[in-house]
């Protein structure tokens, strides 16, 4: 009984405030009855925005460290190499199978190019065999990077200490999909080579294509 | 105590990780804004504000270089990214060399201790683009097609700049060909305008494409002025309601269910929605299969794919006709599909099965050899 006194309440408040929203949206409505577009202002507007460019990469792989190593007793070099699952040959490095990885991350396309700070023969030394210290480029997503007239991807090069060092792309695209690209590392340690830590560092010059 | 050095050991291990992972973090650098366009003036002074971002804590060594580096100030040589350098360029009387020549101010990375064989550091470069003009009156234009479907309008928009320290005043015209270029269509006239020094004209028109036929044509923009004539090309497509197969799955393999592809190329400049395929296998009529819909993106090929089941085909070559259904139209092909004769591994599992066996007997028969031998030994021992 006392629940049904409740459901009654309930309601009738239910009731009560149905009519008061009513009667304001009544009293509401007759306030505007002598303008009946409200809100409906016409009126011309200009929007402006501006989409800053911006130029710049990520390295996803920064760094390469074969870690201690010589080259095999009897052998006269060994080859260090990140490329194509990575390799030592002729030593006892460990094994590294990522090469450096750029990405373009900006919103333009841009110009690439790479230089070190050492030469193979400053950097490795020795004369048992010509010391070498080489880089290749590939597009890790197609079409990243287009090379140059005299830069092909998929080969290895020396490294250029000289100026702004080579061109590697003429066209870095910053399309996604395709904006990313890696850069191997092979070395050729001879075995009379400079020893102790050994350490260099490239440097990828970018700016937007014109 | 164990439990205790469990902790100790999974510290130790989580740290190596992170020790091995630790040289692959990603390290960010850049500049913004990309560029800056400015016509030179003579005595022109103007600052350009280059904001260079990094990872933090990456330091940067500023420095200008190209034409008229020796003409720039910066505010800073040193910086941490997320921070900005202000170059003030105040231009020369004299330009010299016309054109337009990429002025550099770059950020230079810091390289930090660096315990690996080998790192990477950026080398940022914004460029400001100074356009100097050439003596006299130069003229370069560009030149901007759009594709669009039969009958409809096709976008014609030339720009000519004035590169020259004079004004120019031109005659433009835009000359329709076919898509080998020898036969002139159609000639519009744009009329004449007057360029002034480092300015430029935009002119759009709209190419009636009513009398054309679908296909590609080139459009070649020329504008005459005092010096000479300007010319540029551009190729544009007007596309038909109409979807290729392009390609299509060529080989399949017997007795299971086979994913088949078929490549759609719409040469359509609009995307066609609710694109799909049925594939009937010609007297296989229970095989027929439909694939799902696709959009077919404009001038593009879309790949549709679907499934079938070749158990029960004994041919060693079948016909299929793929019919693609788009917008209330159908593009039909009968296109034959080979199998490709799987390698029956059942020969080698037997022999291999069969060689196992004869091992295991060998061996079970050298066992009982063996024992049989040992123990007529100890016999003869206990004698």
């Amino acid at each position: 009984m006392k629940i049904d006194n409740l459901v009654l309440f309930i309601a009738s408040f239910a009731v009560f405030l149905s009519a008061l929203g009513a009667g304001l949206t009544y009293y509401n409505v007759n306030q505007y009855r002598e303008n009946w577009f409200t809100g409906f202002a016409l009126q011309s507007g200009d929007i402006n925005l501006t989409v800053e460019t911006a130029a710049a990469i990520n390295f996803t792989v920064d760094s390469i460290n074969w870690g201690s190593g010589m080259v095999d007793s009897g052998q006269s070099s060994a080859t260090l190499n990140t490329c194509c699952g990575g390799s030592v040959v002729n030593g006892n490095w460990t094994a590294v199978s990522q090469g450096f990885e750029v990405v373009n991350l900006g919103n333009v396309n841009l110009t690439l190019l790479l230089k070190t700070g050492k030469t193979a023969a400053t950097f490795l030394g020795g004369t048992a065999v010509t010391p070498d210290y080489e880089f290749n480029v590939t597009n890790k997503e197609a079409d990243a990077c287009n090379g140059t007239d005299v830069f092909n991807l998929n080969t290895f090069y020396d490294v250029n200490t000289t100026g702004d060092g080579t061109k590697v792309c003429d066209l870095f695209t910053s399309a996604e999909g395709r904006d990313e690209i890696r850069i191997d590392i092979k070395l050729v340690i001879p075995s009379d080579s400079l020893t102790g830590a050994r350490s260099d560092t490239m440097t990828a010059t970018i700016a937007p294509a014109s | 105590m164990v439990i205790f050095r469990n902790i100790i050991k999974e510290i130790v291990f989580y740290s190596l990780v992170f020790l091995i992972v630790l040289p692959s973090i990603s390290a960010m650098v850049g500049v913004r804004p990309a560029s800056y366009e400015v016509n030179f003036e003579p005595n022109l002074k103007k600052v350009f504000t280059f904001n260079f971002m990094g990872d933090p804590g990456v330091n940067f060594e500023i420095y200008t270089e190209g034409p008229f580096s020796e003409y720039v100030e910066l505010s800073t040589t040193k910086l941490v990214a997320g921070n900005s350098v202000n170059a003030l360029v105040q231009f020369p009387l004299v330009a010299g060399k016309p054109g337009r020549h990429r002025l550099l101010v770059g950020g230079m990375q810091v390289a930090g201790d660096n315990k690996a064989t080998l790192g990477i550091v950026g080398n940022v470069q914004g460029v400001i683009f100074v356009n100097v003009p050439y003596p006299g009156k130069y003229a370069e234009l560009d030149f901007f097609t759009s594709n669009a479907n039969t009958g409809e309008d096709v976008d014609l928009t030339l720009k000519i700049y004035s590169k020259g320290e004079q004004d120019i005043n031109t005659h433009s015209k835009i000359e329709i060909y076919d898509s080998e270029k020898k036969n002139l269509l159609q000639t519009i006239d744009l009329g004449e305008n007057l360029v002034k020094s480092t300015e430029f004209v935009e002119l759009k028109t709209k190419l009636n494409t009513s009398q054309y036929l679908s296909g590609d044509y080139s459009a070649k923009a020329i504008v005459i002025y005092e010096a000479g004539a300007v010319q540029d090309e551009e190729i544009f497509r007007l596309g038909k309601l109409f979807i290729d197969i392009s390609n299509y799955t060529h080989f399949v393999e017997r007795g299971k269910i086979n994913r088949f592809e078929i490549q759609a190329e719409s040469y359509w400049n609009d995307p066609i929605s609710g694109v799909y395929a049925n594939v009937s296998i010609l007297n296989y009529s229970r095989l027929d299969f439909l694939t799902p819909s696709m959009v077919a993106e404009p001038w593009q090929k879309t790949t549709l794919t679907g499934y079938f089941d070749t158990s029960e085909i004994k041919q060693s070559i079948i016909r299929a006709q793929i019919t693609l259904h788009y917008n209330e139209e159908t593009t039909q092909k009968i296109v034959e599909i080979e199998f490709t004769e799987p390698v029956d591994y059942t020969i080698y599992i037997i022999i291999g099965g069969i060689g196992a066996v004869i091992i295991v007997m060998i061996g079970i028969i050298v066992i009982l050899i063996k024992r049989k031998s040992s123990k007529g030994g100890n016999h003869g021992k206990k004698r």
